[in-house]
């Protein structure tokens, strides 16, 4: 069961990060995400706050809007210059598909999986990792490669991106999804290495 | 947070149904590979050709097992680069790699210029640029569409508008650079010079280079044929107020004073006449108006253009008889970027007629005719009768060219909606601002669109003004329309493939025309199913299908490969007269000079400087500047600035400064190179920089535009092209102008006739200058 829960989570934040589309509205204006966020009871999330933001929407289509607008101007192209770009090798090489995507690439290679043809994403998108780890939490014999995926692929950089989002937000809902998966994900490799610990002793 | 679902559910029986919601949430970025996969291909060698300038050298992509390309090199089976690439084409992975390009398509969601897009699907994009060109289309006409485009890429999409019914497209190959060459050249023989400049460096005796800039504006080809020659042992005339590239290689350097180019002509072409060195033969059997030249170069003795070039007389002379003791085997290059003083076509006239003189038109070791290549178009519907251009080709400018239009016609077109309103805009593969000058204007002709579209693979400054964006796939990543090569001894077809994959959403321009016909009804104009059968299509009349050479990239075409006149039959020039037209009665009949007359520029004021601009090996226009690699060898640009003068004027080597034009506009700082190897009247500096556009983030704001200090120019009566080495600057030190003795700022006299459109020091002011208070007399 608590691996359900946890697979659920991954998801959740993969489709959070992923260009937001009616789906995703529709779950936030609903409040099943934030119910979902609020049940996870993760440290320093404070999803009242962002409960209220979500109350401000009349419609799906307003929030929709807003939120699309966002992710432009943080993740795509944005004035003066783009914000936050959401994929691993911006800040390790400089570049799209740079040498740690390619370290990602064949991690994904080991699993069997490759980016989906329709996805425009590099490959090393803070989206497709989290939604790799929600793969890999649904096969068998898998835990420890995805910590070892979150602890060396994700956590090493995720910190860089939560600093340029936060800048350069201009509504509180990215600032505060990055928050709480960075401490979902530090939660999730300290209970491993507790576990971890137990087991040696 | 290692909870149980149990644990989880007592937290809230609400969060019950979002477990279920979201477990049914789809998420897809994510795919399994098929059973019995079994890994990715080995590193591949892909060959296409390069679009990091516009010459199209052949390249060879290394592609790794993931699809990443590691590498550029040179392709050793083209026929003119030979395997050798440039700078700029071994950094092309990093055009393709940057994280700051165009991902998808973006509508605008803020007000024009203010830089705020939403991102949407290529549906929404298309359907809402297509839903606005027919309403435009409806209501004004289809000419009221400007379609500016630029590189073989934009050909399918310029194919459309002119199904579309436009006949406003223009592009700066002309009116901003060679198109003056042309017509000069094309007045003269009956041909324009094309691409690339088909001078015979392999046997050649004498290289004759007038405003030509090999080594700096590199072309790998040419760049390789003339070293070659030099190390044959051909001499070299170099004519340039700076000290070039070329002109380091060179056995004579002319540094002539700036916009004195046509009196040196007329006196070479004097002592060529009156000493009886011409190709008596040549002149006699294919030349007509050889008795009105005589007259007219009469006066135009050596002595006579020393005094206005400011060269030894000696020199003249001396040079003059160096090409006299080689001919017919000198090879006058035409120039490449001639758009300088508006007296352009003229000037190219000059260079014709003295090519003409030495009879070295067809000759081995002259200028080599092009060739024919077969590649049939793709059969299409007929496009409709356009309407009146209104960009002032073929009838303001008699000459301009209807083909490559002329970008300054169309924008003042726009801007003053005469002769008739321009509503929209799509700019494709063109920095509309950066390369054509009077960028000010331009922005307020874009302010009076109701539409303007930009296709592009960068953030350009155009960028922050478009209504909507589409990203177009980089040049490593798409198909283009077959490149044939007429001007190669041995013509030759080269493919553009993808080496890549598209990033992100990009397209390539084909797709992105196809998909915008349907839209718009005009499918019978693309009437091939995929880019591989249009390609097959072009390929069939030279007897190979794109699959046999897709792993050459090329292929030659040697039916007829004697690119010389052959003398034993008649010849017939395609000039009005059938003969080459030494005094062009066409250009008597429109009331211009029959025969090129030198015509003094406007003085350089005291204290100023002529601005001239050019180009670096480096960089490609204003293109290249965000390239990584590229900006790391050259981030900003430098000026140019005689040793003497700045010694006089107690400027120091490598200090910043800044520019003021005539009409008192500001650059931003660039630091000086002080120089003894450029004329005292003038500055030189590189074109391209100083990006405005902040999204640009290695570009942005490094080092000083040439063109933003382009607030004057004078027009070529002939073709259209702008003259725009006619703005003058003085220098800025700390806000305040540098002293010189007797020196007035000519600010105000100039702003008497300033257009209305040219602001008055609107340009970004750097902060030293910003509070210096500075007074517009100045010194």
């Amino acid at each position: 069961m608590q691996e359900n829960i946890r697979n659920i989570s991954f998801k959740t934040f993969a489709k959070l990060c992923y260009y937001p589309d009616q789906e995703l509205a529709d779950l936030l204006f609903d409040d099943v995400i934030t119910r979902f966020l609020s049940a996870l009871e993760i440290e320093n999330s404070n999803i009242n706050q962002l409960t209220s933001w979500l109350k401000t929407f009349k419609s799906k289509e307003e929030l929709l809007e807003t939120l699309q607008v966002e992710y432009t101007h943080l993740f795509i192209t944005s004035f003066p210059s783009l914000h936050a770009p959401m994929f691993k090798s911006f800040y390790y090489e400089n570049e799209i598909l740079g040498m740690s995507t390619e370290k990602v690439m064949d991690i994904y290679d080991k699993f069997n999986f490759h980016v989906s043809d329709d996805m425009a994403e590099p490959p090393d998108n803070l989206a497709i990792m989290l939604e790799f780890v929600y793969r890999l939490s649904e096969l068998e014999n898998t835990y420890e490669d995805q910590i070892s995926f979150v602890k060396n692929e994700i956590l090493s950089w995720i910190e860089q991106l939560e600093e340029k989002i936060n800048e350069a937000a201009e509504i509180p809902f990215y600032p505060f999804i990055i928050n709480t998966i960075i401490h979902y994900l530090k939660n999730d490799v300290t209970q491993y290495e507790i576990k971890l610990a137990g087991a040696k002793l | 947070m290692s909870i149980t679902r149990r644990e989880f559910l007592k937290r809230g029986t609400i969060a019950a149904g979002a477990i279920s919601l979201l477990s049914t949430t789809k998420i897809k970025g994510l795919t399994n590979y098929p059973k019995g996969w079994k890994g990715r291909e080995r590193v591949q060698e892909i060959p296409s050709i390069c679009e990091m300038c516009f010459w199209r050298c052949g390249i060879l992509g290394n592609v790794d097992k993931h699809g990443k390309l590691l590498k550029i090199d040179g392709n050793p089976v083209h026929p003119l680069t030979h395997g050798r690439l440039c700078a700029r084409g071994n950094s092309g992975h990093k055009t393709a790699y940057d994280p700051d390009r165009l991902k998808y398509p973006l509508m605008r969601v803020g007000k024009r210029g203010e830089g705020k897009f939403k991102r949407v699907s290529w549906d929404e994009a298309l359907n809402f640029m297509t839903d606005k060109l027919k309403n435009i289309k409806e209501e004004y006409g289809a000419e009221s569409v400007g379609f500016f485009p630029h590189g073989i890429q934009a050909r399918f999409f310029e194919h459309l508008m002119k199904g579309f019914g436009t006949p406003n497209i223009a592009e700066p190959a002309f009116a901003q650079c060679r198109g003056s060459r042309d017509v000069g050249y094309k007045l003269t023989f009956g041909n324009n010079i094309g691409s690339p400049e088909p001078l015979d460096f392999e046997n050649t005796d004498l290289m004759v280079f007038i405003g030509t800039h090999i080594g700096e504006n590199v072309f790998t080809g040419q760049n390789l044929q003339f070293g070659n020659a030099i190390e044959r042992g051909a001499k070299l005339i170099v004519v340039d107020p700076r000290f070039s590239v070329a002109a380091a290689k060179a056995d004579y350097w002319l540094p002539l004073k700036p916009g004195t180019d046509t009196a040196l002509l007329l006196a070479w072409m004097h002592v060529l006449i009156y000493e009886n060195l011409y190709d008596k033969k040549y002149i006699r059997n294919y030349a007509i108006g050889f008795d009105q030249l005589k007259k007219h170069v009469k006066s135009c003795t050596p002595d006579w253009a020393a005094e206005i070039t400011g060269l030894p007389a000696s020199l003249i002379l001396d040079t003059a008889h160096e090409m006299g003791k080689h001919l017919p085997k000198v090879g006058v290059h035409p120039g490449r970027h001639v758009a300088w003083y508006g007296n352009d076509s003229q000037r190219g006239r000059a260079m014709a007629i003295l090519t003409a003189l030495l009879g070295s038109y067809g000759r081995p070791g002259g200028i080599y005719l092009s060739s024919k290549i077969p590649a049939p178009h793709y059969p299409s519907a007929k496009n409709p009768k356009p309407g009146p251009r209104a960009d002032g080709a073929g009838t303001i400018y008699p000459f301009g060219s209807l083909g490559l239009g002329i970008t300054n016609g169309l924008v003042d077109a726009t801007h003053d909606e005469d002769p008739y309103p321009i509503k929209a805009w799509i700019v494709y593969s063109q920095n509309v601002i950066q390369s054509i000058p009077d960028p000010w204007k331009t922005k307020e002709a874009i302010d009076k669109l109701d539409l303007f579209v930009v296709v592009d693979i960068l953030p350009m400054e155009q960028f922050l003004y478009a209504d909507l964006v589409l990203p177009e796939a980089t040049y490593l990543e798409r198909y283009d329309d077959l490149y044939t090569v007429k001007n190669a001894k041995i013509p030759f077809a080269a493919i553009r493939q993808p080496i890549i994959k598209p990033l992100y959403e990009s397209k390539p321009g084909w797709w992105i025309a196809k998909e915008t016909a349907k839209r718009l009804g005009l499918e019978d104009h693309f009437q091939w199913d995929t880019i591989e059968d249009y390609l097959d299509y072009r390929l069939s009349a030279l007897g190979k299908t794109l699959k046999e050479i897709q792993n050459t990239g090329i292929i030659e075409y040697d039916k007829d490969p004697t690119p010389y006149y052959d003398f034993s039959k008649p010849i017939k020039f395609k000039t009005r007269s059938g003969k080459i037209e030494l005094y062009s009665q066409t250009l008597k009949d429109y009331g211009f000079d029959p025969i090129p007359v030198y015509e003094p520029l406007d003085d350089v004021p005291k204290g100023y400087f002529r601005l001239a601009y050019g180009r670096s090996p480096i960089h490609s226009f204003a293109r290249t500047q965000n390239n990584e690699i590229l900006h790391g060898y050259m981030p900003d640009n430098y000026l140019w600035i005689n040793s003497t003068v700045a010694n006089k004027l107690g400027l120091v080597d490598g200090e910043y400064v800044n520019l003021e034009n005539q009409d008192g506009i500001l650059s931003d700082k660039i630091r000086l190179f002080i120089t003894p190897g450029i004329h005292p009247e003038s500055v030189f500096m590189v074109h391209g920089f100083d990006q405005k556009s902040p999204f640009l983030k290695l570009a942005y704001k490094h080092g000083a535009s040439d063109t933003y200090l382009m607030s004057r120019v004078n027009v070529d009566p002939l073709s259209g092209g702008t003259g725009m080495r006619v703005n003058f600057v003085r220098i800025i030190k700390n806000g305040q102008p540098i002293m010189v003795s007797g020196a007035v700022s000519v600010v105000a006299k100039f702003k008497k006739t300033l257009k209305s459109s040219v602001p008055k020091k609107r340009i970004v002011v750097p902060e030293a200058t910003q509070e210096a208070g500075e007074s517009e007399e100045g010194c």
